[in-house]
């Protein structure tokens, strides 16, 4: 039951696990951050350029239409009988005046695309901040699920060692880490399992030959408790169903 | 009472085995309990051996068992009472038997002269690692001070008996 509900989650240490993919996280933002300050002051740096651009632009069209007023009304004074050079002069001064509206006109284009620009590559910074964060802690907790796992198995395979239990047959999970750290583990049970098994042989050896003898009960009671302690590590216990021998 | 303890130890030993481990951690959680005053005397000893030779299936000399909780003891003076606390308790959550195990132990603590504060002291420690809110301990204490009835023998003699025991099912 208990390997069922650990199965199921991603969070097997959430102390251990959040902290370090909030750690991973905070230097990501920390460095998003720094990027993207850099990238606000160089769009900001545009868009101030271009509001400069388009007051240039305005103020050349106003000086334009001025001239061209100016001129006109030189024209007229000066040459008032001649309706031919009038014309002609009207002509190009309206192509200027045109000209100059054309002009001012792209100039403010381009100042509205630069704006709509930084304020889609605002939209798009933020956006994908908030998606490599979210994407990082994702990430990280499945990171670090895979060093936990694994340090999360070990502990409870110890604890049950710590009871004298040497039978383990719980193995990684495939693509877990430490994996030289679990197999130096089960070399260990190995290694005192065989101990174990030696032991029992040998005091299994002696038993019989004390019970062929005629030795004391006691002292064959002793060796008996100590076979039971010996066995506990190397076989399920028995049913607990029968009683101990009364004393 | 008898419903009680021997239940808590069946369920005990099926969840140990269940989950993997040996039940030597009820030694440890026995030992924990007597040796709280920091005295064995000869009513927890006794209560000692009963548990032990019900785990271990075999009869024990009092030499025996002095030698069990001599080592138990040293476990818990070197690794210390609150650490030893923890890892029991952790397995006892790891086999889903928080309840019977502190069962067990209020079993242990009131099979001498009643529930000490020393005793009560370990036994919320080990509640606390394992997760169990107080008003569920005080609920479990309860229930077995309803059954001690001032007779702690008659506690141990349950301890120690397999016969009161329900038979599982499927085990031979």
């Amino acid at each position: 039951m208990a390997d069922a509900r650990h199965n199921k989650s991603y969070l097997l240490d959430p102390r251990f696990q959040l902290k370090w993919t909030g750690y991973l996280v905070v230097v990501v933002v920390f460095v998003m951050a720094g990027l993207g300050f850099v990238i606000a002051r160089t769009a900001g740096h545009a868009s101030d350029t271009a509001s400069l651009a388009v007051k240039q632009a305005e103020k050349a069209y106003e000086e334009s239409k001025s001239n061209n007023i100016l001129t006109r009304r030189t024209m007229q004074l000066a040459g008032g009988d001649n309706p031919a050079l009038q014309m002609v002069m009207d002509e190009s001064l309206n192509e200027v005046d045109a000209q100059s509206e054309k002009n001012l006109a792209d100039v403010r284009s381009r100042q509205a695309d630069i704006a709509a620009g930084r304020r889609n590559l605002q939209n798009l910074l933020i956006g994908a901040g908030v998606a490599l964060v979210v994407l990082l802690a994702l990430m990280g907790i499945l990171i670090t699920h895979r060093i936990v796992g694994p340090v999360h198995k070990m502990k409870r395979l110890l604890r049950r060692v710590s009871t004298g239990r040497l039978v383990i047959e719980d193995r990684l999970r495939k693509g877990d880490e430490l994996e030289d750290l679990f197999d130096t583990f089960l070399q260990m049970t190995y290694s005192l399992r065989a101990m174990q098994i030696a032991r029992l042989a040998t005091l299994d050896t002696t038993l019989r030959r004390a019970e062929a003898t005629e030795t004391p009960d006691d002292v064959l009671d002793g060796m008996r408790a100590l076979r039971a302690q010996l066995v506990l590590g190397l076989e399920p216990r028995r049913s607990t169903t029968n009683p101990p021998p009364s004393t | 009472m008898i419903e009680i303890v021997a239940a808590a130890i069946d369920q005990l030993c099926v969840a140990f085995e269940r989950g993997g481990y040996n039940p030597t951690p009820i030694i440890d959680l026995g030992v924990l309990v007597v040796i709280a005053d920091g005295v064995v005397d000869d009513k927890e000893r006794a209560v000692l051996r009963d548990v032990f030779q019900t785990l271990l299936e075999t009869k024990l000399t009092p030499e025996v068992v002095d030698h069990l909780v001599t080592a138990s003891v040293q476990v818990v003076e070197a690794a210390g009472a609150e650490s030893r606390a923890r890892l029991i308790a952790e397995i006892l959550r790891d086999c889903d038997a928080v309840e019977p195990g502190i069962l067990v132990a209020l079993a242990v603590a009131y099979a001498s002269d009643g529930f000490s504060k020393e005793e009560r002291v370990v036994i919320e420690r080990i509640a606390d690692f394992a997760e169990v809110p107080r008003g569920r301990l005080e609920e479990l204490i309860a229930r077995v001070r309803a059954r001690a009835d001032g007779d702690p023998m008659s506690i141990r003699t349950l301890l120690s008996t397999g016969a009161h025991r329900p038979v599982r099912v499927g085990k031979s």
